[in-house]
């Protein structure tokens, strides 16, 4: 088919399309960045914006007949103000938590959903509408445009916009200067777009850049305040990194929390003397990640070799820059994620210690897993310990707290003879194939070492009565924390709520009854599109969970994921546009492939598990997507390929993608396990395959 | 094609104006719309009490009865009106059938044996041990707990350790201790539990420590301090903002209950933390100490705890020790006679000195005490009296 003269309106929607995808990564990472945000907040975060996307793309049918007609002008006018939205909707998200919310504090799941949806509705909405309006306008200059054009012109936008972020703009640009590079494409498409230059526009148009280059320059200032001097801030490739000065006190705050910070030598000297002083002579040690003061008490043992691994090179290095780390004889640093490292290294430790934050994240659950606790073992020397810990127990163990140390306890009792629970600043695990003392303060003196903390407060803090009270709280009927089904990650999100004191069930409910309200109102083809948009951020959802279970949070490679993802929905775009068989068949067939797949995806999750090559999750998103991408313009045309057929049909694709999200990430995988959740997407499908069955083609 | 006419453009903006307007309105929903610290206090459960009595319900000691079965609860400032079948903001007094009920009467969640020193106590038979117990409920809801898993759920939400006020003063001769702490949550909604505890220890001989907020009413304490030996009460700031704010409490009622402890003699340490943000200036603990100078006089130890990040306030990075210390310094210079530092272990200011000659009385190493100068309540050296319990005197 001979591509038709649009004036250049296919040209604005890839544009918005690149925009539009960084805009929302950028968008992730703010929220991360001021929620501390678990896999929770980004499923909140696709959610609204599909959801708010959804409702802009039904508006932009019942809107544009009343208010605005098809116009160049409107549509320049339109991505002018999408532009000065993308940079409020990010100062919005930095400035507004402190104002709606108590200062320093974590915030709940309904606030986090309140403040979410108010901030990313303006851009969401206005970007769900600009798709279809730029079809209409399409339509305006040449009546039988093909709708599926602007899909695959936005497909195209989406995947470029991705891996330009991922592949390049993420490692040298912070999120101001992001959107100001990801935004001169749509501006200077609006330039090309004929007829769009009005007095409007080219005023909206200025003050678009203005707000680009504000954004631009004053980046420092827009960060919210801190109390004390901010002395260093940068985006690294894992999250947000400021340093802050206070009083001659030096706090790292990672993603907005303080991870690592100077004057605490309680929390050191627990953490290095409880495990360390059951060894002999520790003279090669491992440290996974690490936190202030800790390399001076480790310097004690003068060990041979220190290897300390930290994922994100730049956190190790701004540790070591502002002392919050001694450089030590012995030491180096490894930029490494923990589990690849042990996984491809022969050097056995005499000590692994893991000083990692709450695991409340897969990120950061997968260290404490089966998985893990297994390559730990196989790598410690006779008479090691490997020890790890999570937040301390003050006075009284909850239920969900049982759960925890329970199932931690569990996990590790598979892997070693003795699991000791120590109660302290934080509650250590030690773990080693030999008898663990609990008189630290003997063990200590008879080494000859010197403390603080631990020789003064340990016999009021970690007595017998209170150590005993901790292990005898392990429920060995709770089942172990897995890689592919992490019970950690169900029960973190169990306790958010409840440290909180609120139940999800109303959110739950609410969405029950649209989510149903919705579907009886769709037609069939529309519940195949729904399907397909669920089944396909459900698939891209179980993979980057699978990755990061897998390979780690490799921020790269996750980025790469999501670009395979989109990638494929365009070839399947382009393919299904040129279908000329039976429609319903087809339709039929994509979902029969996609269902086959997502169970081909679960039996090599059982059969391979950690030996599953990277390739295949690649391989498994492209096919996933170019399945996807097939059926939407076949259900497109099923509907007629009108301009009411096709904002339903952008609509039912955007709601069921919304609904995928929240029930693959909050459901799905933490209580059942990303197999359980990949058979249940295969069963969605596979119900889909009848009701397309049951479709009657339109002529 | 239509264009959007001047008119239109007007009545759009003016749409989404008051659309923003009322958006801003909603935002009480998080926090205040009217520009005051928002306000976090805790609001009576409606219908949330069970549907019969358990055998660690007690009637209550303080409360009035309204009319068509309702009550007032007289035993803290929250002043809850409950209506039949209602929970109090602490979830630890119901309504049930025109009569208030304590569900926490022996029913203990937590009970360890601690050196008196952690409560903190440092001018209060040092060394020696406290059994320390803890029920279920808080009348406050400080964004900072560290014991939140039991101070902010209900009695029926928690492990019952079934002890009653016998069996704890048996478990705390038992285990060698000198006193009883109420302690952790906060014992004033515990309270018929921890005073008729109080009674029966006293005439064993053991002392009783009341950890608190302070937020009780007069009567309920006065015949409180009747049983107590001594005291640790927060005094969280001294701005009825940051209560409200970061508490959910308000100023004045504390204020009142250290008053009525030193009038009714009862030995007690304040204890301010020092959060980052909220009240880590200068003025702020000048104002402070000019209070506690003005009302309770230079003797009563003053503690400045570092702030660690914890529940709901984990954003905020550990109190600089510099901070701290020049706290100390500056009470001190306002006449404080006794300040200690909090979770700065191995520093100066965790030992006592005497306040007319300044000699070293009570080094302080953690919970070991190598050195201890005092003598029948008197500096050893200049033998001026040092306010506190001391072995001597509580012998």
């Amino acid at each position: 088919m001979k591509r038709p003269d649009d004036g250049g309106v296919r040209r604005v929607v890839v544009a918005t399309g690149i925009a539009s995808v960084a805009v929302q990564l950028v968008c992730v990472r703010e929220y991360l960045a001021q929620f501390h945000g678990n896999e929770i907040v980004i499923a909140l975060i696709f959610f609204f914006w599909l959801v708010f996307g959804g409702i802009g793309t039904v508006a932009a049918k019942g809107f544009r007949t009343w208010v605005l007609q098809p116009s160049p002008t409107i549509l320049a006018f339109l991505s002018c103000l999408l532009v000065i939205f993308s940079v409020c909707q990010v100062v919005a998200v930095r400035w507004l938590r402190d104002l709606v919310f108590i200062h320093g504090t974590s915030v709940g799941f309904y606030p986090t959903l309140g403040y979410v949806a108010v901030t990313l509705f303006p851009y969401a909405l206005l970007v769900g509408f600009v798709l279809p309006y730029s079809l209409s306008v399409a339509r305006y200059r040449l009546a039988r445009y093909p709708g599926n054009w602007i899909y695959m012109a936005d497909n195209a936008g989406d995947v470029a916009g991705a891996a330009i972020f991922s592949f390049a703009l993420v490692h040298w640009l912070t999120p101001f200067q992001v959107l100001l590079v990801v935004h001169l494409p749509l501006l200077a498409s609006l330039l090309l777009l004929e007829s769009a230059i009005s007095r409007r526009s080219a005023a909206a148009g200025v003050l678009a850049v203005a707000a680009l280059v504000t954004g631009a320059v004053f980046e420092d200032r827009l960060l919210p305040t801190r109390e004390g001097r901010r002395i260093h801030y940068a985006e690294s490739r894992y999250g947000r990194i400021e340093v802050i000065e206070s009083a001659g006190a030096v706090s790292i705050f990672s993603d907005g929390v303080p991870s690592h910070f100077s004057q605490d030598p309680a929390l050191a000297e627990e953490i290095v003397h409880i495990p360390l002083s059951q060894v002999d002579r520790p003279r090669r040690l491992l440290l996974v990640s690490a936190v202030g003061g800790m390399m001076a008490e480790v310097a004690k043992y003068h060990p041979d070799r220190v290897d300390y691994v930290e994922l994100d090179p730049l956190a190790a290095q701004l540790q070591l820059r502002f002392d919050l780390l001694t450089p030590i004889r012995g030491l180096t640093v490894i930029a490494q994620d923990a589990r690849a490292y042990l996984s491809h290294t022969s050097t056995r430790y005499d000590a692994i210690l893991v000083n990692l934050p709450e695991p409340e994240t897969y990120q950061i659950n997968r260290f404490y897993t089966a998985g893990f606790f297994e390559l730990a073992k196989n790598h410690l020397a006779p008479g090691g310990v490997f020890s790890f810990g999570i937040e301390g127990v003050a006075n009284y163990i909850s239920e969900i707290r049982q759960q925890k140390l329970s199932s931690l306890a569990n996990t590790a009792r598979s892997y070693f003879s003795h699991v000791m629970l120590m109660p302290g600043q934080r509650l250590l695990f030690v773990c080693r194939d030999r008898p663990i003392q609990t008189d630290i303060p003997v063990l200590l003196e008879q080494k000859g070492i010197d403390t603080r903390h631990i020789r003064r407060y340990f016999a009021g803090d970690l007595t017998g009565h209170r150590i005993r009270q901790l292990n005898d709280a392990v429920d060995p009927r709770v089942g172990g924390n897995l890689d592919l089904s992490p019970r950690l990650m169900r029960l973190a999100f169990v306790g958010w709520l409840a440290r909180h004191g609120e139940s999800p069930r109303w959110f739950a409910l609410a969405l029950s009854v649209a989510a149903v309200a919705y579907l009886t109102r769709i037609t069939r083809p529309q519940w195949v599109l729904l399907t397909t948009g669920c089944v396909n951020i459900g698939a891209e959802m179980v993979t980057i969970f699978t990755f990061q279970t897998l390979y780690g949070y490799v921020y790269l490679q996750i980025g790469v994921l999501v670009t395979v993802f989109l990638a494929g929905l365009l070839p399947g775009a382009w393919a299904g546009g040129r279908f000329v068989g039976n429609r319903r068949r087809a339709l039929m067939t994509g979902d029969l492939l996609l269902c086959l797949l997502l169970v081909l995806f679960a039996l090599i999750l059982v059969v391979a598990r950690q030996g599953m090559p990277g390739m295949v999750l690649y391989g498994f998103g492209l096919a996933v997507s170019f399945c996807c991408g097939f059926q939407f313009p076949l259900a497109l045309m099923v509907s007629g390929d009108s301009a009411t057929a096709a904002a339903q049909s952008f609509s039912a694709d955007l709601v069921g993608a919304a609904i995928g999200v929240l029930l693959v990430s909050l459901v799905l995988i933490p209580f059942f396990g990303i197999l359980w959740a990949t058979l249940f997407l295969a069963g969605i499908k596979f119900i889909s395959f009848f009701v397309a069955g049951a479709i009657h083609e339109t002529p | 094609m239509r264009r959007l006419s001047r008119r239109q453009f007007i009545l759009a903006t003016a749409a989404s104006l008051c659309s923003t307007a009322t958006g801003h309105a909603r935002w009480s929903f998080f926090g205040s719309a009217d520009g005051l610290p928002s306000d976090i206090q805790g609001t009576i459960f409606q219908n949330d009490a069970p549907a019969s009595l358990w055998k660690w319900s007690k009637a209550a000691y303080h409360f009035s009865r309204l009319g068509q079965g309702a009550v007032l609860c007289t035993l803290c400032p929250n002043h809850c009106r409950l209506s039949p079948g209602d929970r109090s903001v602490c979830r630890s007094r119901v309504n049930l059938d025109g009569t208030l009920y304590s569900l926490a009467y022996g029913n203990a969640c937590s009970a360890n044996v601690d050196p008196v020193e952690k409560k903190p106590l440092f001018h209060f038979l040092p060394t020696t041990r406290a059994f320390s117990i803890a029920a279920a409920g808080c009348n406050f809801r400080c964004l900072n707990c560290q014991n939140w898993e039991i101070s902010q759920v209900r009695p029926e939400d928690v492990h019952h350790l079934d002890l009653f006020p016998e069996a704890v003063v048996k478990a705390a001769v038992r285990s060698g201790c000198q006193s009883i702490a109420y302690t952790y949550s906060e014992p004033t909604t515990f309270y018929e539990y921890m005073i008729d505890t109080a009674r029966i220890a006293r005439s064993r001989g053991l002392h009783n420590i009341w950890v608190s907020n302070g937020y009780i009413n007069q009567k309920p304490l006065i015949a409180l301090c009747r049983e107590l030996d001594g005291a640790n009460v927060n005094l969280k700031s001294i701005s009825d903002d940051v209560y409200r704010q970061l508490n959910g409490g308000r100023l004045k009622p504390v204020l009142d209950t250290f008053v009525t402890l030193h009038r009714q003699g009862v030995h007690f340490e304040m204890t301010h933390l020092v959060v980052p943000g909220y009240g880590d200036n200068d003025e702020m603990v000048q104002r402070m100490c000019g209070w506690i100078l003005e009302h309770l006089g230079p003797n009563y130890p003053l503690h400045f705890l570092r702030f660690f990040p914890r529940y709901q306030l984990d954003r905020l990075a550990p109190t600089p020790v510099a901070t701290l210390i020049r706290f100390r310094e500056l009470a001190m210079a306002e006449g404080i006679r006794y300040v200690y530092l909090g979770n700065v272990p191995g520093h100066a200011g965790n030992h006592t000195f005497c306040h007319r000659c300044k000699r070293l009385l009570v080094e302080r190493q953690g919970y070991h005490i190598p050195t201890f100068h005092i003598t029948k309540g008197s500096c050893q050296f200049c033998h001026t009296p040092i306010p506190g319990v001391w072995p001597a005197d509580g012998a």
